[in-house]
């Protein structure tokens, strides 16, 4: 007897990723030799291999789920539905095999390998997953001559009213978080993109090894310092060559002193308005408090400024936290849902184009008539293997429910190591 | 009129100043600016009262800076800050001079533009010195820019400016010689050549792909060349690397003797190229 497994009802290698959500998954009986009857009994258990981690199985969607999953799938071939989610997080890939035994017996009938992939604290990540994520950054940057450049050169003042200063702000650069981190998976299937607390010192993170030195205090001009290994030393994406990233702040063990993280939360109170969350993006006149803007001007260089902010790869790392800090808000406060009023911000008359929920972002939807910029690089938003959503042209409300909590299709394929589902 | 403050590494500030600094960015300087739509324009008059302190104006330019990620919210006093930034760049404090240069140069301000080739083509009239200038010119490297960064590639001692002036020079086709020559010359400072290296893969990634793999052969290169060699040969092309037999050997006898960098540079590579 010989099963087949697939994982997010995938037959592709590149499928067999996992995060926090419930993935659909399935097995059939390929050879049925040596079953008796119609179906046969079967024992899925997990085994961690060299990238570790751990999953959960259950037969439907829902609850914890079990460290084994026992199912009954018939002879003649026809699929049997189970899901499995990721408990612990693998470092590297495969880190968990799936092992099919025929319920009694040791022999294995089918194996399938996978790995737990989240997106986690840049200052924990271990230096095979830091050396893979730049690796691959540098490979899509291809040292300027690559695609990296859409990315740079979306974020910039003729496409600011699509992301900045209104509702649409987090959405909008879920989305361009996302559409790197697919763009990097195509690349290296096992890299996840990673968040820079920044509410925290990070010092793990400003090493030549990792995001490079700048100078504390420098001027801006001086090139971030990277290790004669680090392939980031070639970054290129705008008119000249390396990095610029002088920090304000000593980047060996303080952070840039925005908010805290307990104290961002906070912005949405009272209520739990999204309306009064999204004040992180931007300053609070008279208070300084502010969490994402002051996190872009701790540094003097490309990163401070929004038409060459993206130029910087810390730009994603940053930007990821910003994303994270929502996800924790809306995890605290349950705002998955685009149908309850306060996960969101509607309003009467409408906001700009492109903040409204049902409205397609800019520039995945490739629209370049006014009020839209007259540009839209990099075409539609990279597809994933594991999951459908958002969608090539993903509208605002397609950006909530990012582990599938309301919707198991919603899910966007990635969760945060301190995010549960 | 200001003179050009050379700018080398022996300015860079000590790790006590460090010290120091980090501590008094621990306790920002509080503004006290108003709630509401007045706290920018408060900031702004902060910014540019020169009898403050420079933290002050410092933290009143992070404030007004960071507002401009709010694009709606900060329509209002946007051309206010602009012409405030350009006022910074004659400021008598060093730092907002150049904080506002690099701030005006990623924006392409013409006006700062105009500033800073004005003052690489008259010393005498300049408000940062040449290595800042370069730096911030890169951010719209035109062929002004790039004929007065080649002269001073030739003529300036200091590495610092150099570096720069090769960063400008990486998107001007005229320099293509120039930096592969810096780049072969084996008396040029390793900062240079790997600045180089960067700045000849923007013009040619042929040619640099040809020297990696020449300064990988090289046995008398340092370690730091062969590391960039080696770096820039990772991100190369494949099928070359399968038709060179000696970069091969090369690359599978490094895999186990050298440093440990080295090693495992060589390893990746390997991995990448399946050899």
């Amino acid at each position: 007897m010989k099963v087949e497994i697939e994982i997010n009802d995938s037959p592709q290698a590149a499928a067999r990723y996992l995060t926090w959500a419930w993935s659909p998954c399935r097995i059939r009986v390929t050879d049925p030799a040596g079953i008796t009857g119609t179906s046969a009994a079967v024992r899925l258990d997990q085994t961690a291999l060299s990238g570790g981690g751990s999953i959960r199985f259950a037969s439907t969607a829902t609850g914890a789920g079990a460290a084994t999953h026992s199912l009954s799938v018939p002879r003649d071939g026809t699929t049997v539905s189970f899901f499995v989610r990721g408990l612990t997080a693998s470092t590297a890939d495969p880190g968990v095999q799936i092992t099919a035994r025929q319920t009694g017996a040791t022999a294995s009938v089918g194996t399938v390998s996978l790995m737990v992939r989240i997106r986690k604290d840049a200052t924990t990540l271990t230096n095979g997953e830091r050396d893979r994520l730049i690796a691959a950054l540098a490979q899509f940057n291809n040292q300027g001559l690559g695609r990296f450049a859409d990315f740079a050169g979306t974020h910039v003042s003729a496409g600011s009213l699509e992301a900045h200063g209104r509702p649409g702000f987090l959405p909008w650069h879920r989305a361009f978080v996302l559409d790197l981190e697919r763009e990097l998976q195509a690349i290296d299937r096992s890299v996840a993109m990673t968040y820079w607390r920044f509410d925290r010192p990070a010092p793990a993170l400003f090493t030549p090894q990792f995001m490079g030195r700048g100078t504390f205090n420098g001027p801006g001009t001086t090139q971030v310092t990277f290790a004669a290994t680090n392939p980031l030393r070639f970054w290129r994406a705008g008119p000249a060559p390396g990095i610029t990233r002088d920090p304000a702040f000593n980047v060996g063990g303080a952070s840039p002193g925005p908010l805290s993280q307990a104290a961002a939360l906070a912005l949405g109170n009272p209520g739990a308005l999204y309306r009064n969350f999204r004040r992180l993006e931007s300053p609070l006149p008279g208070t300084q408090h502010d969490y994402h803007g002051m996190a872009h001007v701790s540094f003097s260089g490309p990163i401070d400024s929004i038409p060459t902010a993206a130029q910087d790869p810390l730009f994603f790392f940053l930007h990821c936290n910003v994303d994270r800090l929502w996800a924790v808000w809306q995890k605290q406060q349950g705002r998955f849902d685009v149908a309850v009023a306060a996960a969101y911000e509607t309003a009467a008359p409408p906001h700009r184009v492109g903040h409204n929920l049902g409205d397609t972002m800019w520039p995945w939807n490739g629209v370049t008539t006014p009020p839209r910029p007259n540009f839209a690089l990099g075409g539609t938003l990279a597809s994933s293997p594991c999951v459908s959503a958002p969608g090539p042209k993903p509208q605002v409300s397609d950006c909530f429910d990012y582990q599938g909590a309301i919707k198991l299709s919603n899910n966007m394929g990635f969760s945060y190591d301190d995010v549960p589902l | 009129m200001r003179k050009h403050t050379r700018r080398t590494t022996a300015t860079r500030p000590k790790p006590r100043r460090a010290r120091a600094a980090a501590s008094a960015d621990a306790k920002r300087p509080e503004l006290a600016l108003q709630a509401g739509d007045k706290a920018l324009s408060q900031a702004l008059a902060i910014l540019g009262d020169t009898e403050d302190t420079l933290p002050r104006r410092m933290e009143a330019l992070r404030v007004l800076q960071a507002a401009t990620f709010a694009e709606n919210q900060f329509d209002a006093i946007r051309a206010d800050y602009t012409a405030a930034l350009r006022k910074l760049v004659h400021d008598p404090q060093p730092q907002l001079r150049q904080r506002a240069l690099g701030l005006l140069s990623r924006g392409r301000d013409d006006y700062a533009q105009a500033t800073l080739l004005e003052g690489l083509r008259h010393p005498d009239r300049a408000v940062v010195g040449p290595g800042d200038a370069l730096s911030y010119l890169s951010y719209n490297a035109h062929a002004g820019v790039q004929s007065v960064a080649r002269s001073l590639f030739k003529e300036s001692k200091d590495h610092v400016v150099r570096e720069q002036a090769l960063r400008v020079m990486a998107s001007d086709p005229a320099s293509r010689g120039v930096i592969r020559a810096a780049l072969a010359d084996k008396k040029e400072p390793v900062s240079i050549r790997q600045m180089s290296a960067a700045a000849l893969h923007a013009l040619d990634p042929q040619a640099l792909q040809d020297w990696a793999g020449k300064a990988v052969l090289d046995k008398t290169e340092p370690d730091d060349i062969v590391a960039t060699g080696l770096t820039a040969i990772q991100f190369g092309d494949a099928a070359r690397m399968s038709d060179d037999a000696a970069l091969r050997k090369r690359i599978g006898e490094m895999r186990t003797k050298g440093s440990g960098r080295m090693k495992r540079l060589a390893k990746s590579i390997s991995a990448k190229h399946k050899l």
